[in-house]
């Protein structure tokens, strides 16, 4: 499919076109994953949250007020489905705003299939910063590239806010590497 | 404002990610998957409360989940207890009266009648989203409530 517009998808989709649907999905589930892990669920959670918002998404089709910002009300959405998940298994987002480091950045199976031990690090150091760093660090990293927008409503944040939150969340990261023995400088020719 | 990715380390970022943590293949399936779940012709009661959300510390975990949902002139009030990893609802439509309810899930659904005091219950109902489909004694105009992971 060419590359049509989120309101030209929505649509179609509206309108019974499948194919539409799919194309939805494959420009957006990497953002609500994010999303939904970077609140620290589980893979069970998570992939509840994201079952959740794309039926959310089915009910609304045809209803949505601004077509055009698909990504940002998909991501607004997986935000309000785990805060809601979290508070139903009586967790809390400890501090999502807090500035400060988690300390408890446990080793997760996913780490194994991580055999360079630089990447395996960054992968545990991502999960010691601030709860909305990984959140914001996991949506600015997906594929394609998320707007502003859309980051915005993944934290519920303003958007003048993201510039200045991602280069705090970036020192927050680059810190717990260096704590772990790795000199940040060596990485930037990328892995 | 800059672009998100010009520093070096979002390369590193998307590498490791796609590595240790990518969108399951499941997750995705399940996610086309739900454009089947589409209904043209229902009304929408939204969600509107839901206990879960109310303020943390004052609530046990234990208690059963409030949820409520309202809209198309319909309210309806459900009770999620959790029994492992099955949950069992007992709602209530207002106003009342009887009415075929069905809760639906992605593998699969469930059918019962509200009574005439418009109560009604589901046992066993896996943990998951759900969403009910309501069609009230005399009405032609189905509505469906918003899903929801319980």
């Amino acid at each position: 499919m060419l590359e049509l517009s989120t309101s030209e998808l929505l649509e179609q989709a509206t309108a019974g076109n499948s194919g539409a649907w799919d194309e939805i999905v494959s420009r957006y589930s990497g953002l609500v994953w994010a999303v939904a892990r970077g609140f620290a669920l589980s893979m069970a959670d998570a992939a509840d949250v994201s079952q959740t918002t794309w039926l959310r998404l089915v009910e609304h089709l045809g209803k949505l007020r601004e077509p055009e910002h698909l990504g940002g009300w998909l991501a607004t959405t997986a935000r309000h489905e785990c805060l809601r998940t979290l508070r139903k298994s009586g967790r809390e987002v400890v501090a999502f705003d807090a500035d400060v480091d988690i300390e408890s950045g446990e080793p997760t199976p996913e780490a194994v299939v991580l055999h360079d031990e630089q990447d395996r690090l960054v992968w545990l150091s991502l999960g010691e910063i601030p709860q909305r760093c990984q959140v914001l660090l996991r949506a600015l990293s997906t594929s394609p590239p998320p707007s502003y927008d859309e980051v915005s409503a993944a934290l519920g944040m303003p958007i003048g806010s993201i510039g200045p939150t991602r280069a705090r969340c970036l020192d927050h990261l680059k810190k717990r590497l260096q704590a772990h023995q790795v000199d940040t400088r060596t990485r930037e020719g990328g892995a | 404002m800059s672009e998100p990715s010009t520093d070096p380390m979002f390369a590193t970022l998307r590498n490791v990610l796609d590595h240790a943590d990518p969108v399951p293949q499941a997750v995705v399936e399940a996610a086309r998957a739900a454009y089947t779940w589409r209904t043209i012709d229902a009304e929408l009661a939204e969600l509107t409360a839901d206990s879960a959300m109310a303020t943390a510390g004052v609530r046990s975990t234990s208690a059963p989940r409030l949820l409520t949902f309202e809209g198309a002139g319909v309210e309806v009030e459900v009770e999620v207890a959790q029994t492992g990893s099955t949950r069992h609802l007992s709602g209530q439509l207002v106003p009342t009266g009887p009415a075929q309810v069905t809760v639906r899930w992605s593998g699969g659904t469930q059918e019962t009648t509200a009574d005439n005091l418009g109560r009604f219950a589901f046992d066993r109902v896996p943990a998951g989203s759900v969403s009910l489909a309501i069609l009230r004694a005399g009405s032609e105009q189905p509505i469906v409530t918003s899903w929801i992971s319980i």
